[in-house]
């Protein structure tokens, strides 16, 4: 588990939480419901998350925790430097599970067995028997799901014939399907009232979500971000054939013109100042960059313009040719998990520079994602590069060779699938193409394709607005954008002491802070309780730092 | 259509919590990172006492000007020292080859979104480090400083291909680890045009040659076998050179990085006792220590050797004299760093090792005038004697 503590730090906070969660839960000696938490990340930051938001229901109806946790080799390679179970179970226990269930340990068991396979596992004190469930994943969706996870575990944009007789692959497929079969058989005999996961793609995580949407759980989504953040989705607004994302995509949207688009007025002012802040990096981090090439310090138009002629010509671009910045996204990563134009992420950029090329009314910057090297071992971006090395209007580059102060002098528009520079871009001015679906984009700030047609269409347009000089984004596309920053910092982001602010860190420190909080204050009112039971009592799309439909001046 | 279409449709990165940034009265001076006044930088960490170092190449920094009205100068300090190397090492991606963290940093200076001229850094032979500094100063017409703009200096890499032979001694990223110690803004003063001849001191004060660093007394030696020259407008110019030899004292690898004095522990791992920790402490302070000592004893060696050997190595044996002066071996072209062809420049040698090089054409943009002097005989004696030979710069002829 990544935890960079004292073994002593540890036990004194295992001790604490144990006797604070006892207390400041409702009973559940006689309870038959269940709530299924997710701990299958190493960050130590997201499992107590996680446990936290189980918890916080747990005050709102009485219920059992079942835990489920563990790690294989394949995702050891992929992801994790250090996972040890033992740790994940002394932490759940301490957050008051009553179960904890090594699941991908259970799978390898299931998997060696082969034909004796056992036909039922202990989840605490009930019997799971495997195979009960009254239906089963859809072999398209299963598909789909181990083809993502293959591709992610071996690091691959796409799977080769090669990759697909290979034994990761038969691994992953024969563990997927076992992995189902699993979750089903715990949501269909727990019934439990949600699931509280950190993620919804991939095999662990993702085939849990699967059995839940489609025996109709609740699927609580915790964010590995700010305070804390959730997303939930009631399987009465759920859509058949959507992914949980889709559905949340659609939801988020409704929610945003309704309750904060409404409410500009009032929030104003306060998004200007998260914009502001945003800028100097505080408050919205770019986690992968820090100090002076994450800040933006540009302050009127005279500025940017002279800084843009440095950055052209660094790059030997036409200064008299507008700038689009492609933003190539980390390839391998949760694919197919939201609506999206192309087949797969590198399809997209793939085309998207073979267009590139066609156009040199504009000068075309690629940028790399910056956490590339954990996704792609591959070359993709590199291969790229090296195809259109001939063409002088296209530059590909990584991330970090530019500050963002000079990219933002320069990118005139920014396209993306569904990268988080979509929502950035234009709340600074900036116009942004999405070819595919997140979290914000039915909140009308970023142009959305709806096909691929739609996606050649929109970029035609906008090369041909940006050579004739007009402006591309409105100024309520800005406001839709500053305000979704709000939303996202503030709005839909939880303080409490009891779950320090993810920059605090996994060490010692984190573990203290929780610690105090615990001992230190009393519960009643608490930002975390207060809100996952508005939440869940009004059904709403996402944890709301204060009640957002009867927002009123004077409350921010 | 002009670049400005790209500002005026642009809505803006204002907020209203922005603040009008503080401006540096002219004439004023930025020598610290953390003046306000220094609005953004690019490639820069920002220093205490000195406006900061390159961590990047190109790298820029962007001060904010009280409004001007009238011409003003631009004057840069840069610098090389040891630290230099030191930073080229940790920061200059491994796969950048040829390592080169004391070779000599040949950078374009841009402001305003052109070329002001060229510096260059070098570490003289004689030294261990890189230990130079530079005065680079240009000028900047009031229509080039907009009140709402911003002061823009850049260092940028030399981008076009140059003569292998120049090329191959040029450290790459060349701005990685160049400390800037101030940025200088003054109101322009007249300054005479330059006719005639001037001695290689006045030249460099003047900026009319860039030899990699000041003069030692009254001797400007051409650090690494090159110059930069400015701009000129027309005419012929004549430099006028004289060889010695040098003994090349080599410089000093760049260390390795230290670890901690008291090794990490590992998650789990049992806590060193204070037993443990006060010898892993001793270790990494002996370790020092031993390295420190080595590198004065080289110091030391190298400095006697020098001293021993010195009457023999300062003048021209008489065969590489023969070779040089008689034979013609010297070759010395113009490279402009931008645009344009190499042109050989002519090279006439004179008595007592000096050699005059003169251009016809004198280039539009920054250049350097590279001299090679490379045969067999020339290498030959270098091995047999250690020693190298090296340019002082004695005048400079505009006619």
């Amino acid at each position: 588990m990544r935890l960079q503590a004292a073994e002593a730090e540890f036990d004194r906070f295992r001790s604490t939480a144990e006797v604070f969660w006892r207390n400041n839960v409702l009973p559940n000696d006689d309870a038959d419901t269940w709530i299924l938490v997710e701990a299958l990340h190493q960050d130590i930051r997201v499992s107590l998350r996680n446990l936290t938001v189980a918890n916080a229901l747990r005050r709102v109806f009485p219920a059992k925790l079942a835990v489920f946790t563990g790690t294989d080799e394949d995702w050891y390679a992929a992801l994790w430097s250090d996972f040890d179970v033992s740790r994940v179970r002394e932490l759940a226990e301490a957050y008051g599970a009553d179960a904890v269930i090594d699941v991908h340990g259970l799978i390898d068991k299931r998997v060696a067995a082969g034909v004796d396979v056992p036909p039922t596992f202990q989840v605490g004190d009930r019997e799971v028997a495997v195979g009960t469930a009254p239906s089963r994943i859809d072999p398209g969706q299963l598909d789909h799901i181990v083809r993502a996870t293959a591709c992610r575990v071996l690091r691959v944009p796409r799977l080769s014939d090669a990759d697909l007789d290979g034994e990761a692959y038969a691994r992953v497929r024969s563990r997927s399907a076992e992995f189902s079969r699993v979750y089903d058989a715990i949501v269909h005999t727990l019934r439990p009232a949600a699931l509280v996961t950190s993620h919804v793609d991939y095999n662990h995580w993702g085939l849990a979500v699967e059995s839940a949407m489609r025996l109709d759980v609740p699927v609580l989504h915790v964010q590995s971000t700010g305070s804390l953040k959730a997303y939930a989705l009631f399987p009465e607004h759920a859509t058949a054939d959507r992914s949980f994302r889709a559905c949340l995509t659609t939801l988020i949207g409704d929610y945003f013109d309704k309750h904060v688009w409404d409410n500009r007025e009032l929030i104003r002012r306060s998004a200007e100042l998260v914009a502001w802040r945003a800028k100097g990096n505080l408050g919205r981090p770019s986690w992968w960059r820090a100090g002076s090439s994450a800040s933006m310090d540009l302050g009127n138009a005279v500025e940017r313009a002279q800084l843009r002629l440095h950055g052209v010509d660094r790059l030997g671009f036409d200064r008299d040719k507008p700038v689009v910045a492609v933003f190539n996204h980390a390839v391998s990563d949760a694919l197919n998990t939201n609506v999206e134009t192309f087949d797969d992420l590198a399809g997209w950029f793939e085309e998207t520079a073979a267009y590139a090329r066609t156009r040199t009314d504009a000068n075309w910057l690629f940028l790399d994602h910056p956490s590339q090297a954990l996704y792609d071992v591959s070359g993709f971006f590199e291969g790229i590069a090296e195809r259109y090395a001939g063409a002088r209007h296209m530059v590909f580059r990584p991330s970090r060779a530019l500050s963002k102060n000079m990219l933002w002098s320069m990118a005139d528009l920014g396209v993306t699938v569904r990268g988080s520079v979509s929502n950035e871009l234009p709340a600074y001015g900036i116009p942004a193409i999405q070819a595919g679906w997140s979290e914000w984009s039915a909140c009308g700030l970023s142009n959305v394709a709806a096909d691929q047609a739609d996606y050649w269409r929109l970029l035609d347009t906008a090369l041909r607005g940006l050579v004739r000089g007009e402006r591309l984004v409105t100024d309520e596309q800005v406001e839709r954008a500053r305000l979704w920053h709000w939303f996202y910092r503030a709005g839909n982001d939880v303080a409490s002491p009891v779950v320090p602010h993810w920059d605090v860190g996994a060490g010692d420190q984190l573990l203290r802070v929780v610690r105090v909080a615990m001992t230190g204050m009393e519960t009643d009112g608490d930002p975390v309780f207060a809100a996952t039971r508005r939440m869940w009592e009004r059904r709403e799309p996402f944890l709301t730092r204060l009640d957002l439909t009867e927002l009123e001046a004077g409350q921010l | 259509m002009t670049t400005d279409v790209f500002t005026e449709r642009w809505f803006g990165m204002g907020t209203e919590f922005d603040r009008p940034a503080p401006r540096l009265d002219v004439p004023g001076a930025v020598t610290s990172g953390r003046q306000p006044v220094l609005l953004l930088d690019d490639g820069l960490t920002r220093g205490d006492g000195v406006v900061g170092r390159f961590e990047a190449s190109p790298a820029l920094v962007a001060v904010k000007l009280a409004p001007v009205r009238a011409p003003v100068t631009v004057t840069l300090r840069l610098v090389a020292d040891e630290d230099t190397s030191e930073w080229w090492e940790r920061r200059v991606p491994e796969s950048v080859l040829p390592r080169l963290p004391h070779g000599p940093r040949l950078l374009r200076v841009r402001s305003q979104g052109a070329t002001r001229g060229a510096v260059v850094l070098a570490r003289r032979p004689q030294d261990f480090q890189l230990r130079t500094r530079v005065r680079f100063t240009f000028q900047l017409t009031p229509d080039e400083l907009p009140d709402d703009g911003m002061l823009i200096v850049e260092l940028a890499d030399v981008t076009r291909d140059l003569p292998e032979s120049l090329a191959g001694t040029l450290a790459p990223h060349p701005a990685v680890g160049v400390r800037l110690d101030a940025v200088e803004v003054a109101p322009s003063t007249e300054t005479p045009a330059v006719d005639g001849t001037i001695d290689g001191v006045a030249a460099e004060r003047l900026g009319l040659v860039g030899t990699g660093g000041p003069p030692s007394g009254a001797l400007l030696s051409v650090r690494d076998g090159f110059f930069t020259v400015p701009p000129t407008r027309s005419g012929v110019v004549t430099w006028q050179l004289r060889a010695s030899m040098v003994r090349d004292a080599g410089p000093d690898p760049v260390p390795p990085q230290p670890g901690p004095a008291i090794p990490r522990r590992a998650p789990g791992e049992p806590p060193l006792s204070t037993r443990d920790k006060a010898i892993a402490v001793a270790r990494h302070e002996a370790d020092a220590l031993r390295a420190d000592v080595r590198r004065r004893g080289r110091h030391v060696a190298v400095r006697a050797l020098r001293k021993a050997t010195g009457p023999v190595h300062r003048t021209l044996t008489p065969r590489l004299h023969a070779d040089l002066f008689d034979r013609g071996l010297i070759r010395a072209r113009l490279v402009p760093l931008e645009d344009g062809p190499v042109v050989p420049c002519r090279v006439t040698a004179g008595s007592g090792g000096r050699v005059s090089v003169s251009c016809q054409a004198p280039p539009a943009g920054p250049a350097v005038v590279d001299l090679t002097h490379a045969t067999a005989d020339v290498s030959a004696l270098a091995r047999a004697t250690g020693g190298r030979l090296c340019w002082h710069l004695v005048s400079v002829t505009h006619a």
